[in-house]
């Protein structure tokens, strides 16, 4: 008997042991990386749309692969939009942030999650894909499906799903930019 | 030479985790597409295993054995998912850095293969140089990798380009075919010349 009840004991006062330290360091840490992530979310704001106020469009009407709305206000006058957007890449869902002047212009692009190869889809991170964006309004597409982008070599599917969420970025400003106050 | 240091040298080259233990393949065939993941990888699966290895030697005597395997799972478990709380919360540039490869590391079989064929039959002192070497020789195998794969895939060196355009770029290096021709003719070239030898001193004693 006691063959049995002394192993399964202690392996039950390891667990709970582990159990208890785990709760103290999720609680301790809760509020600083709630913090982090926000300040992530703020950096990659004013990223794509610089020197503006965001602010959540909470009745936003989500059209595609849109996610998420936020106005952006410059010295009190509208800016654009920062727009969130959920793709599915070659590697599973990719998300990314997309900023959008008043003239539906993209003004920049980041991606916030991915994942993709390395060295091949997650070259998507890099400047030298997204910055090509930048001003883009129409053509959002790749070359291959005779658009504007250039795709990243041997990752077509990611320039594909990174160039889908910046044109639906544009679409939903181009729809809802000068209905929404 | 002292015991510790043999021990930390038999991680690093005589029982390399990789070329000769052959453990944690997949962490290895995934992160090894350049320099950066690889040594990105193999430093902080080095302080994971450092950590968990003394954990567990400080616990072996009261871990029983017949449950040991549940034991170390929860214990390294727990350990990592500490560890990356507490650098989302207090290191965002490390965790930016190194958060990719925190959640390969809890299901990288070193951390526990470690844990039952060393950390849980010597002292933590050992251990800790247990860890510190199996640690160094997958961070060095990494780099390796990732040196021959960055440069024929991607024809570059710690980012910079080095080959010119001319050159072909193989991105099947890049891709898992790659990964294991790579560590393939890696592993020969290994046993050929180095292991072949034996270990020179263990004769002697």
């Amino acid at each position: 008997m006691k063959q049995i009840t002394t192993p399964a004991l202690r392996l039950l006062i390891i667990c709970v042991v582990c159990a208890f330290l785990l709760g103290i360091s999720s609680e301790i840490t809760k509020e600083p990386i709630a913090a982090q992530n926000i300040k992530i979310q703020q950096d990659a704001m004013s990223a794509v749309l610089p020197d503006c106020t965001y602010e959540e469009v909470s009745d936003a009407k989500l059209s595609g692969s849109v996610t998420k709305v936020n106005k952006a206000t410059k010295d009190g006058a509208d800016a654009g939009y920062v727009i969130n957007c959920q793709v599915s890449s070659f590697g599973g869902p990719l998300t990314m942030m997309v900023g959008v002047d008043k003239d539906a212009k993209i003004t920049g692009v980041r991606i916030l999650s991915h994942s993709d190869t390395p060295g091949l889809g997650a070259k998507a991170t890099d400047p030298s894909f997204y910055d090509q964006y930048v001003g883009m309004s129409d053509g959002l597409a790749v070359e291959k499906d005779g658009g504007k982008v250039k795709a990243i070599t041997a990752a077509t599917i990611t320039s594909r799903a990174v160039t889908l969420g910046a044109s639906d970025a544009v679409q939903w400003v181009k729809d809802n930019g000068g209905a929404q106050k | 030479m002292s015991n510790n240091l043999k021990v930390l040298r038999d991680g690093i080259i005589f029982d390399n985790p990789i070329l000769v233990q052959v453990v944690g393949m997949c962490a290895t065939l995934a992160t090894s597409t350049s320099i950066i993941n690889g040594v990105g990888m193999g430093l902080s699966t080095a302080v994971v295993l450092i950590g968990s290895n003394v954990v567990i030697s400080l616990l072996r005597k009261f871990i029983p054995d017949t449950v040991r395997i549940p034991c170390f799972v929860v214990v390294i478990a727990s350990f990592v998912t500490i560890v990356q709380l507490l650098l989302q919360a207090y290191m965002p540039a490390l965790n930016d850095a190194l958060g990719l490869y925190i959640p390969l590391i809890v299901v990288n079989c070193i951390i526990l293969a470690r844990a039952e064929g060393f950390a849980s039959k010597n002292n933590a002192v050992a251990s800790f140089f247990d860890g510190l070497g199996n640690g160094l020789g997958f961070t060095c195998l990494l780099a390796v990798m990732g040196a021959v794969r960055e440069l024929l895939g991607s024809g570059t060196f710690l980012n910079i380009k080095v080959l010119p355009d001319a050159f072909p770029k193989t991105l099947m290096i890049i891709m898992s075919p790659g990964a294991f021709f790579t560590l393939g003719i890696i592993m020969a070239l290994f046993k050929y010349t180095v292991l072949s030898k034996k270990k020179p001193e263990e004769s002697e004693e």
